[in-house]
């Protein structure tokens, strides 16, 4: 399946957002989550399904200001 | 560290601060330092910025080092229009980093030079429950 991930076209086997956080190898208790420009809360990563060209941001508090 | 109300207290919000040292997170040679220096410093409120995560990044998020009793300062210094920087304040909010917003909205990639209208614009935008907004 292809998602939209930070702005780059992505191939993903995983089916949830949990899962493909940790497939692509991201740290999920660091990094927040939006599908489709809606925010999705941590505790509902494992029911969230990723769906054919949905958009996904990953997000982290850096270091700035 | 305590936040102890005096006559000089600053109000931000209806949150009182003691320090008026106000601290950014951007040029830290080593994130190990960042408690120490606000304890030493007394500052009590410090800047974050929100940005896609880097799979290659090794460090841990910034949060990680910043003590639980200094409060968080989040900016939308990543974002490029009013819009963007209402999005940034709100996933601040969400990501439990409390109501506190700095407002920048940056156009000029090369200086970093603030789009001044652009930063004046997102308060008539945000949600009717409003974000203590701090435009520095």
């Amino acid at each position: 399946m292809h998602i939209i991930l930070n702005g780059e076209q992505t191939v993903i086997s995983s089916q949830s957002l949990h899962a493909m956080i940790v497939e692509k190898g991201f740290d999920p208790d660091t990094v927040i989550a939006e599908v489709n420009f809606q925010l999705i809360k941590k505790n509902d990563w494992e029911q969230t399904t990723l769906n054919e060209g949905d958009t996904v941001e990953l997000l982290s508090f850096v270091g700035g200001g | 560290m305590s936040t102890k109300e005096t006559d000089d207290t600053l109000y931000f919000g209806d949150v009182p601060f003691t320090s008026r040292l106000l601290t950014g997170t951007g040029k830290f040679a080593s994130r190990d330092i960042i408690a120490p220096m606000l304890e030493a410093s007394g500052s009590e409120l410090i800047t974050v910025a929100l940005r896609r995560v880097d799979p290659n990044a090794k460090e841990k998020d910034i949060l990680q080092y910043i003590p639980k009793l200094v409060r968080i300062l989040p900016n939308t210094s990543g974002a490029r229009t009013a819009e963007e920087a209402v999005r940034i304040a709100r996933i601040a909010r969400e990501a439990g980093c409390g109501d506190f917003i700095k407002i920048e909205v940056i156009t000029d990639m090369k200086y970093l030079l603030p789009d001044n209208a652009g930063t004046l614009k997102p308060p008539r935008s945000w949600p009717r429950k409003a974000l203590s907004s701090c435009p520095i």
